[in-house]
């Protein structure tokens, strides 16, 4: 029993998990700190998919929790929905950023942001999870930039959904709690996000062309 | 669905919901059915598949420095410095507000206990005055009734019809050395050369009677003027 509940602990649907948001609520920053610390990497992850900018992803990440920690009172509900919520304010620092950057567009000139994370050498160590699957280690890092590139290209609205639903893997319905937003509207916003991505990944050259993949269907 | 059944393409959201299996049972039949005949959508298909997969693949990525400790809910020092400027206003404000409060409250506390202030009196009407006036007259008349009544003259006063009087306070004695009354118009100072009578304001000046006009004694000293010292025909006819 007690390594199952730590590892529901650790993604955040343990039965300490309550104890720890009431804790929370009542301004208790260690408890705060044991929720955060399983969605952290999350958030970050899905600011950086949306600013395409380490530096600006931190920045929302660190506002997204400060805004979290000030407004914990605010959340009421189940420790499940915690991950949602947490996603919802970290998508509102996104299109904080998001606006800044509009106000000052020197910045977003001059970063395009993918190299300096992703074209590092150090971000092997950056890795979350050294120990992935082979398939997952496999995509080079010339295709993951361009994969963020190709997202930059996205209007905002279509970046966030692809970013929630695909990269992140969450479903429909914690998307669109995350967007504030339908159901309908998050299918229709993922569609389109999705053939855009499709045309400017055939255009890179990243996707399969049809002789390849009729190449390997005979294969 | 109605693609197939139209034989048109399927669009870009139903292929979508497809591959997250979002498809109603009907419409996955269908769809299905047109993937099998329609080879576009089938390679629209397999590259949304493909893009979707390329996507799950990204790898998780760690924030190049830590987005989240007890240094970061610290506030930053000009939020400190700011919070601590308006906790001061606002216990400034809290006591302006007591005193204030305070202040106002003594001060309706004394106006409440203090007595009414000394208004300045207001000038009767004439219809006051009237009423007063008579008031005063029946007072006076009341007060004149209290007194006892005498018959007797008053034996300062010229010789006149004897009538019932009220016993009233005498006249305060003459001071020494001071002139005797003139007897018949009791004036002090009748014969002082030089000096005149005070004209009344209110009564018009009567000339005299012939014996104001009598001659001057030659001596100052004092010599009344009535009776006179000489016999006047009147007496002298009277007298036989």
């Amino acid at each position: 029993v007690q390594p199952e509940s730590d590892a529901l602990d650790a993604i955040g649907l343990g039965p300490g998990v309550e104890q720890s948001l009431a804790a929370a609520r009542r301004g208790d920053v260690a408890a705060f700190n044991s929720l955060v610390v399983v969605h952290q990497r999350l958030v970050y992850n899905v600011c950086y998919r949306t600013l395409g900018n380490a530096e600006d992803a931190a920045d929302a990440t660190q506002d997204a929790l400060l805004s979290a920690f000030r407004g914990i009172k605010a959340f009421k509900g189940p420790a499940s929905g915690l991950r949602a919520w947490l996603l919802r304010i970290a998508v509102n620092a996104c299109y904080d950023q998001l606006r800044r950057r509009q106000r000052r567009p020197s910045q977003s000139l001059e970063a395009p942001g993918v190299a300096d994370a992703e074209g590092d050498s150090s971000v092997a160590d950056r890795l979350a999870d050294p120990d992935v699957g082979p398939e997952q280690r496999s995509l080079s890092a010339e295709t993951a930039r361009s994969i963020q590139v190709a997202l930059d290209q996205l209007a905002p609205d279509q970046r966030l959904a692809v970013v929630l639903c695909d990269v992140q893997g969450l479903s429909y319905e914690e998307a669109a709690t995350a967007m504030a937003v339908e159901l309908g509207t998050v299918k229709s916003r993922l569609s389109r996000a999705r053939a855009h991505l499709r045309e400017l990944l055939t255009a890179k050259g990243e996707l399969p062309t049809s002789s390849q993949r009729l190449h390997k269907r005979n294969s | 669905v109605t693609h197939a059944d139209q034989g048109q393409h399927l669009d870009d959201e139903t292929l979508s919901a497809s591959i997250d299996d979002r498809l109603a049972p009907n419409d996955a039949a269908g769809v299905q059915a047109h993937l099998g005949t329609c080879q576009a959508c089938r390679e629209r298909l397999e590259d949304l598949q493909s893009v979707v997969g390329l996507l799950r693949q990204l790898p998780l990525l760690e924030p190049p420095r830590p987005v989240w400790g007890p240094r970061l809910v610290a506030d930053p020092p000009n939020v400190v410095r700011l919070r601590r400027v308006y906790t001061l206003a606002r216990a400034g404000a809290a006591a302006l507000a007591a005193v204030f409060v305070l202040s106002s409250a003594g001060a309706l506390y004394e106006a409440a206990t203090a007595p009414s202030p000394r208004r300045r009196p207001i000038p009767p009407s004439r219809f006051q005055l009237r009423r007063r006036r008579g008031r005063r007259a029946r007072l006076r008349r009341r007060a004149r009734r209290r007194q006892p009544r005498t018959l007797a003259a008053r034996p300062d006063r010229r010789p006149t019809r004897l009538k019932w009087r009220r016993i009233r306070p005498g006249r305060p004695p003459a001071p020494a050395g001071c002139l005797p009354r003139c007897p018949r118009c009791r004036v002090r100072n009748h014969w002082l050369p030089g000096r005149q009578r005070r004209p009344s304001r209110f009564r018009p000046r009567r000339p005299s009677p012939a014996a104001h006009y009598e001659p001057r004694p030659s001596s100052p000293a004092f010599s009344p003027c009535w009776p006179s010292s000489r016999p006047s025909s009147f007496a002298a006819a009277s007298r036989g």
